[in-house]
């Protein structure tokens, strides 16, 4: 009987209807509630939390159950192609899932932890004006991530990555009444776009080279006698290509700096992107493609080496923060390295347990956040009182003025930040304003022309400078 | 010889003259310059003289209906100031040479033609210089009087440039390369304007945003049509549609205040191609064109994609900023005008296209293969 239940659960009609409620019903949840903003009906509160809520606990169930049901399976796997989307001669884009172990963990950390957010958010964000727009933009978010996560192919990974990160930046200006978040927003969508080119380039060129994305091509790649081959020089152009966009969406070094800027979104916002589902979606891109890897030692060094510089710089500043959500960002991303560098080590499974937990453990962390000082000071008055140390530091061993001095390195961010904007942001808008010059019809200021000098691209301009 | 081509190259114009209408429409209401009852003839003579553009075969006849459009817009605009009156005479010149030096009757006998080369390198001058001069994000005040993605030169471009190519090898790399250089220029000019936002009136820089992200699309359109590569020229052709569709929407929410931020971000979602809008589609296809032989083509056009990304994005916070800063005390809630019918219109075409874009990438196909798919002289003189 339950043999036969298992054949039943795990054949192909029931894990189709799972993928379609997975995919279509957190989508479906932000159409009602994008269209119902269009028209210009305010519903309440409750109704969109209604709405959202089960939209996407729908999409939470059943991405669980799908996951488990996979698992059931004598392969573990899932492929299907749901339907072509379009052909041009030999050239033909597939709508298409992949379910194995690594998507189906990543999905059901998704499936757990979407609801619990939406749910904390109806109420943290009570009487906020964007509450329609967040909880849209939630439903966009989880939208991208499951497609993210399911996609059968490179082009449906990619479809899933650009709703994150369009979602995302748009999350960070959700206090739009203020420059600041609007401005961190832009960083954040400048460096996410950096990540996309990147991973539209690695698909293209995984096109070119192996004529085929899909994962179960793509996974066979690195082993002998697998469906398709690529040699080693394609290889490690594939996978620096993927490291690039893994570095633009997990933050790795030397792109770090921008989880600083968009802790400017909410809290709840900043827990689903840079706690528990975008800052992993890099870890897992690296994760999916790790068979690629295998015989390419020039990548696999650069995917440990970034990782781990990663890994001490973000210890290090996340240490001299004086922010709670500044210093947890920093945290993950961190831990987004280390967990990089052992994908980059060939520990897979290990990797994937260190990113389920830490997917949950931040999650609590970021949305404990706005009351830590509380927390803190309950800990400490269970505890009897003193002060209270989480763990060891291990820069506490060096001497005093080689710590002091790498204090006051981590405070700058070791000048990462200021370095890619000297390497990247100032030469290109430096030859914009090449380029772009004379200027007329510049804006009249008391009866004086504005001077026509550029604003630094990256410079946040508050309001009192105009 | 018939003086009609009613192909699906026709077809693939007609949506984009149709929005051309509904775009003079638009602003001659918006602007109180016409009744209703002129703005709608303005507009339907619009759209019939893009349509017998896109449907003749003769080039005397396109230079005929060229001038009658000039004559269109000194009626609308009162005056013959601008780019276009320029743009239009170095095309009516082109096709009157080609019909001279020929002599051309039919757009369909230019392959069959040999034309003398000084003839043919003057005509691909004259209606390439066109094509240039509709790219450059040069006078910006233009930019209302401008159309969307410029549909005669595309006309121009597939009936009369891309045959007329065929006969020189160097075409086929040349033209990319500079389409390339174009759209570069363009990007970074959309990042200055939008880097130096505050130093512009709002209205003028939503004017350099359009003009220059014109000039981007344009500049991938042109790259693909000439590369040579099937893909990649179906893609041009898509991203003809996209880039007209994402300008529309661009225009309809930056030009409205207060501003549909809503609306305003969608619009720049479909114009840095999006997945599930119409953009991802044509990105997609002109990407993979490209890469298959020319590869640092396509890298230059990936580089381009991301910095007109970042640039459009940046020029949008700053808009909203600034608008912000001057309208709204600080810190009470941001006033929002609700989305206009062309906004919405625009957002569900691309949504639409975007994900069931089949038919649509079929009829982009077959009009590639009206335009493109002549024989060769090649495979002429094979044939004997």
């Amino acid at each position: 009987m339950i043999y036969w239940l298992t054949n039943v659960l795990a054949s192909q009609p029931p894990l189709h209807v799972l993928t379609l409620v997975t995919l279509l019903s957190p989508a479906a949840g932000a159409l009602v509630l994008i269209l119902l903003s269009a028209s210009g009906v305010r519903p309440s509160e409750r109704w969109v939390a209604v709405v959202s809520g089960v939209t996407v606990s729908a999409a939470a169930v059943s991405s669980v159950l799908l996951a488990g049901f996979t698992m059931l399976r004598p392969d573990n796997q899932f492929h299907e192609v749901l339907w072509t989307m379009y052909s041009v001669g030999t050239y033909h884009l597939d709508v298409s899932i992949y379910v194995d172990p690594l998507s189906a963990m990543l999905t059901a950390l998704g499936g757990c932890t979407i609801p619990v957010l939406a749910r904390y958010s109806g109420r943290y964000l009570h009487r906020e004006p964007g509450y329609l727009r967040f909880f849209a933009l939630v439903g966009v978010a989880s939208t991208g991530f499951f497609w993210f996560v399911l996609g059968g192919s490179l082009e449906m990974a990619f479809f899933g990555w650009e709703l994150l990160g369009l979602s995302s930046a748009l999350l960070v200006a959700f206090f739009w009444d203020r420059p600041q978040p609007v401005i961190a927003s832009g960083r954040v969508f400048a460096t996410y776009r950096v990540a996309d080119i990147a991973l539209l380039m690695s698909m293209v060129l995984l096109h070119h080279y192996a004529h085929d994305t899909s994962w179960p091509a793509v996974l066979g790649i690195g082993e002998e006698g697998a469906v398709v081959r690529i040699h080693t020089v394609a290889a490690t152009v594939l996978g620096l290509a993927f490291l690039i966009a893994a570095m633009g969406k997990s933050a790795l070094f030397p792109l770090t700096g921008y989880v600083l800027r968009a802790m400017e979104g909410p809290t709840t916002s900043s827990a689903l992107f840079y706690g528990t589902l975008s800052i992993h979606c890099g870890v897992y891109l690296i994760l999916r493609v790790e068979p690629l890897l295998e015989n390419v030692p020039v990548a696999r060094v650069a995917v440990v080496v970034v990782g781990l510089l990663t890994a001490i710089t973000t210890a290090m500043s996340a240490r001299v923060r004086a922010d709670a959500k500044g210093a947890l960002a920093l945290a993950s991303a961190g831990q987004a390295g280390l967990m990089i560098a052992e994908a980059g080590m060939g520990w897979t499974d290990f990797a994937m347990c260190h990113l389920l937990a830490h997917g949950l453990l931040r999650l609590a962390q970021f949305l404990r956040s706005p009351s830590w000082l509380e927390d803190a000071q309950t800990r400490r008055r269970h505890l009897g009182g003193g002060s209270h140390r989480s763990g060891a530091y291990l820069e506490q061993s060096l001497p005093a003025p080689i710590r002091d001095a790498l204090y006051a390195a981590a405070l700058s961010r070791f000048g990462i930040d200021a370095f890619v904007d000297r390497m990247f942001t100032r030469p290109l808008a430096a030859l914009a304003h090449l380029v772009s010059r004379p200027r007329p019809r510049a804006r009249q200021q008391d009866g004086q022309r504005i001077a026509d000098t550029p604003v630094p691209l990256h410079g946040a301009r508050a309001r009192g400078d105009r | 010889m018939s003086m009609w081509m009613v192909d699906a190259f026709f077809w693939l114009v007609l949506p984009i003259a149709a929005l051309e209408a509904a775009r003079i429409i638009r602003l001659e209401l918006k602007q109180e310059r016409r009744t209703l009852g002129a703005a709608f003839a303005f507009g339907g003579a619009e759209l019939v003289a893009l349509c017998l553009c896109a449907a003749t075969a003769s080039p005397l006849f396109l230079a005929g209906v060229t001038a009658a459009r000039v004559v269109l817009y000194y009626l609308r605009e009162g005056n013959l100031g601008g780019r276009r009156p320029l743009k239009s005479a170095l095309i009516a010149a082109g096709l009157l040479l080609l019909a001279w030096a020929g002599p051309i009757e039919s757009f369909a006998q230019i392959v069959h033609v040999d034309i003398a080369p000084v003839w043919r390198h003057a005509i691909l001058g004259l209606i390439g210089l066109t094509c240039v001069l509709t790219t450059l994000p040069v006078r910006i005040a233009d930019e209302p009087k401008e159309t969307l993605v410029a549909p005669l030169s595309l006309i121009a471009f597939a009936r009369v440039i891309l045959p007329l190519g065929s006969f020189e090898p160097e075409f086929v790399i040349v033209v990319p390369v500079v389409a390339a250089g174009m759209s570069l220029i363009c990007a970074l000019w959309l990042l200055s304007a939008g880097a130096r936002a505050n130093q512009f009136e709002p209205s003028t820089l939503v004017s350099e945003i359009l003009i220059c992200e014109r000039g981007v699309i344009l500049s991938f359109v042109w790259m693909g049509l000439a590369s040579g590569i099937d893909l990649a020229e179906v893609g041009a052709l898509f991203q003809w549609w996209a880039g007209a569709l994402a300008l529309l929407a661009l225009e309809a929410s930056l030009r409205r205040r207060p501003l549909p931020k809503p609306m305003a971000f969608f619009a720049l979602a479909m114009t840095v191609s999006l997945p599930g809008t119409i953009g991802f589609v044509a990105e997609d296809l002109l990407a993979q064109g490209l890469l298959e032989l020319r590869p640092y083509v396509a890298a230059a056009f990936m580089g381009v994609t991301a910095i007109n990304a970042a640039a459009l994005y940046l020029a949008l916070v700053n808009i909203i900023v600034d608008l912000h800063a001057g309208e709204t005390p600080f810190g009470s809630a941001p006033r929002e005008a609700s989305p206009s019918l062309m906004m919405l219109t625009t957002a569900a075409l691309a949504l639409a296209i975007g994900l069931a874009p089949s038919p649509f990438v079929d009829l982009a196909t077959r009009a590639h293969t009206a335009v493109v798919h002549h024989p060769t002289p090649a495979s002429h003189a094979a044939h004997g």
